[in-house]
C-alpha cells in the first residue's frame, strides 16, 4: 500500500478512468479516504460509548438490585460480562481482519489487526481479573481449572501470541502473515468459549442470556447490563479506530521521511 | 438509590470497577495521546496531510 503523500491525495473516481465503480473495502484502501472517513465516524462512537458505558454502570452499581444468592457482588457482572463479550467479538474482528488480509490482501486488514490485539488481550485481561474477583467471594477460590476461564485464558494466550508473532519478523509482511494464520487457527477457540459451559460440567454458571429471548434474568438487570455491554462495545470500536487512524498516519508519515532522506542522499 | 458503603464484598466490587476504569482510562488517553502527536508530525512534514482534513477531533 502507498502511504505517501501523493497516493493519500488520489482522488480519481472511477467516471474519470472509466471503470466500473466499486463498492467493496478495496475503496476505503486510500489512506486519505480513510482518515477522513474515521474522522468522521469517530465522534458518533465515542459520544455514544461515554454515555451508554456510564449510564449501564450507574444503574448497575446503584440502582438495580442485589442477587438473592450472590448478594452485591453480582454488580461485578456489569463490567465483566461486557469484557467476556468483547474478548470474544474482539477476537471475532481480529480473525475478520486477518481473513482479509490473507484473502484479499486489504491493506488496511494487516493494521486493523494489530491494532485489535493489544486492546483485544487487555480486556481479555480484564475479563479474568474480574472473573477473579467475583469467584473468590462466590466460590471461595480466585481460579479454578474450568472449562470456560481455561478457554478465556486460552483465549488471552492467543492474542499475546498475535501481538508477539507480528513483531518477531524483519519483514513486516511476513509477521503479519504468521500472525494472520494464528488468528485464523484460534479461531476454533471461540465455539469451545461458547458452549464450555453445556459441553463439561463447569463451575462457572451456564448462560443467564440467550439471543432466542431465554432469559433468566431480571430486567432490572438485564437492561443495565445490556447499556454497560453497548457502551462498552462502542469504545471499544472508538479506541480502535483512534489507534488504527494513528497508525495509517504514522505510516504516512515514515514513507514521506524517507522519501525525503532519499531525495536528500 | 443503595448506599454503596452498606455492600457486601465492597472491596472486591471497588476493586473490579477500578481495574475496569484503569485499563479503559489507559487505552482512552493512550490511543489519543498517539493521535494527536501522530497528527501533528504529519501535519509539520507535509502541509497537504492539513488538507486531507488529518485532525485529532
Amino acid at each position: 500500500m502507498d502511504f505517501s503523500p501523493a497516493a493519500a491525495d488520489q482522488t480519481v473516481t472511477p467516471q474519470e478512468t472509466g471503470a466500473p465503480r466499486r463498492r467493496n473495502l478495496h475503496r476505503f484502501a486510500n489512506p486519505g479516504r480513510f482518515l477522513r472517513l474515521a474522522a468522521r465516524v469517530q465522534p458518533f462512537l465515542t459520544a455514544p460509548a461515554l454515555i451508554l458505558t456510564a449510564a449501564g454502570l450507574f444503574w448497575g452499581l446503584f440502582l438495580s438490585p442485589a442477587d438473592y444468592q450472590q448478594g452485591d457482588a453480582v454488580r461485578i457482572m456489569y463490567i465483566h460480562v461486557p469484557c467476556a463479550w468483547l474478548a470474544t467479538a474482539g477476537y471475532t474482528g481480529l480473525a475478520a481482519a486477518s481473513f482479509m488480509s490473507l484473502v484479499w490482501r486489504h491493506p488496511l486488514a494487516d493494521m486493523a489487526a494489530a491494532e485489535i490485539g493489544p486492546v483485544g488481550a487487555a480486556v481479555t485481561a480484564l475479563c479474568l481479573a474480574t472473573g477473579s474477583l467475583w469467584g473468590k467471594p462466590m466460590w471461595g477460590a480466585w481460579w479454578v481449572w474450568d472449562a470456560r476461564l481455561t478457554s478465556v485464558l486460552v483465549l488471552f494466550f492467543l492474542y499475546c501470541g498475535h501481538i508477539m508473532l507480528i513483531r518477531a519478523f524483519d519483514d513486516a509482511e511476513r509477521g503479519a502473515r504468521a500472525g494472520a494464520i494464528l488468528a485464523l487457527v484460534g479461531v476454533v477457540n471461540l465455539p469451545i468459549i461458547h458452549f464450555s459451559v453445556q459441553w463439561w460440567n463447569t463451575l462457572h454458571q451456564g448462560n443467564s442470556i440467550g439471543i432466542t429471548g431465554s432469559n433468566s434474568m431480571d430486567g432490572r438487570m438485564l437492561w443495565p447490563l445490556f447499556l454497560s455491554a453497548l457502551g462498552c462495545t462502542f469504545g471499544f470500536a472508538a479506541i480502535v479506530v483512534a489507534r488504527l487512524r494513528a497508525a495509517v498516519m504514522e505510516r504516512r508519515l515514515r514513507g514521506l521521511l524517507m522519501a525525503q532522506a532519499e531525495r536528500a542522499a | 438509590m443503595i448506599n454503596p458503603l452498606h455492600y457486601d464484598h465492597l472491596s472486591f466490587i471497588a476493586a473490579a470497577y477500578g481495574l475496569f476504569l484503569a485499563v479503559t482510562l489507559y487505552f482512552t488517553i493512550g490511543a489519543r495521546t498517539r493521535l494527536a502527536l501522530a497528527t501533528k508530525r504529519l501535519r509539520a512534514a507535509d502541509p497537504r496531510a492539513r488538507r486531507n482534513e488529518v485532525s485529532a477531533s
